[in-house]
């Protein structure tokens, strides 16, 4: 499916400016698929499985994918920036208010909730997760060793990674190789 | 060196780091800018999270709160690109050939193995955030409920943090 700039660019405007929270990848399957047919749900799926295997978060890749499908690179360009755009600019604001030093009252007894909500966000994401991902061979020990290096040793990710990351592909090696 | 080659080398390279999305790569984007840079305090870095959980589009805008503390604006706007553009031009770069790399086999091998790594990045993102997040019988009280909300009630992770910061407001303000 191809289709012109400005009709990807009200699309994914749209999905920048309102896409706050987690589970964001649903906005894309009720604009993309669901209102405009321009996926199938097929290819929704297929696209979520390979923009999580690629690094960089889960919905800004989506949103490069898709973007490249419909409009070619001047597409995927332009669905980076609208999906940033927004968001960014609102981040300049916070964080200009944050280190603004202008300590109003009460300032960090809301960031000590926000925190806390911040800990629940990242407990619900990686249960979310947990059930598929330890399925692979030698998922649950992969895990754990990821979680142990990086987590509990901080031991540099760019080391831990690479390692764990082709064990895991040896254990779950096509069956042609086997 | 100069502050925007360090923002550069840093978020780019957690930019290609990233699996498991945004929280995956918070043990090492602390380790790096709180402990080795000293950009910010631990208790910046927590809040430059829930930030990025207040805008729109992904919550890893977070990065521009610390380009921002680094060098202003343009830092803030160099840290975005620097973790956005390498994870963006390989995605392009895996949808340009798509037809072609979706009928490999090892492409199933793929998503078992960085599956399970990527739930491993994301338990260390919970430690990460729940070392400061959670110092007291309030904040481990306030991660209960917000867990409910999130998991049981299903309710927008930006209201959940609207409300545990109104929350927060109460009971410490």
């Amino acid at each position: 499916m191809r289709v012109a700039l400005g009709s990807l660019a009200r699309v994914f405007g749209l999905v920048g400016l309102t896409s706050f929270g987690g589970g964001r990848s649903a906005y894309f399957h009720d604009s993309l698929v669901f209102r405009r047919k321009w996926f199938s749900d097929e290819e929704f799926l297929e696209t979520l499985a390979v923009t999580q295997i690629l690094p960089g978060p889960t919905f800004f890749n989506m949103s490069v994918f898709f973007g490249q499908r419909l409009s070619g690179p001047l597409g995927a360009l332009l669905a980076a920036v609208l999906i940033l755009g927004p968001g960014a600019c609102l981040m300049l604001v916070l964080s200009h208010f944050y280190f603004s030093g202008l300590d109003l009252p009460g300032t960090t007894a809301v960031f000590k909730g926000i925190g806390a909500a911040a800990v629940a966000l990242s407990l619900a994401t990686t249960l979310r997760v947990a059930r598929r991902a330890a399925q692979a061979r030698g998922g649950a020990a992969l895990a754990l060793a990821t979680f142990l290096g990086v987590g509990v040793l901080q031991l540099n990710a760019l080391l831990v990674l690479p390692v764990l990351t082709a064990i895991g592909l040896w254990l779950n090696r096509p069956r042609w190789v086997r | 060196m100069n502050e925007y080659l360090q923002l550069i080398l840093v978020f780019g390279r957690l930019s290609l780091l990233s699996f498991g999305g945004g929280i995956g790569i918070l043990p090492e984007m602390e380790r790096l800018v709180v402990e080795e840079h000293h950009w910010l305090t631990h208790r910046q870095f927590v809040d430059s999270f829930a930030l990025g959980q207040l805008t729109p589009g992904p919550g890893m805008l977070m990065v521009m709160a610390t380009g921002y503390r680094v060098a202003g604006v343009p830092g803030a706007l160099v840290a975005a690109a620097a973790i956005f553009a390498p994870a963006g031009f390989l995605s392009w770069f895996v949808a340009e050939r798509w037809t072609r790399l979706r009928r490999s086999t090892w492409i199933g091998s793929l998503r078992e193995a960085l599956g399970a790594v990527a739930l491993g990045l994301l338990a260390a993102g919970v430690l990460t955030l729940g070392k400061s997040g959670v110092d007291d019988i309030y904040t481990f009280g306030l991660t209960g409920l917000a867990s409910w909300l999130l998991m049981g009630q299903r309710l927008n992770p930006a209201f959940v943090v609207l409300l545990c910061g109104l929350m927060g407001w109460i009971i410490y303000g």
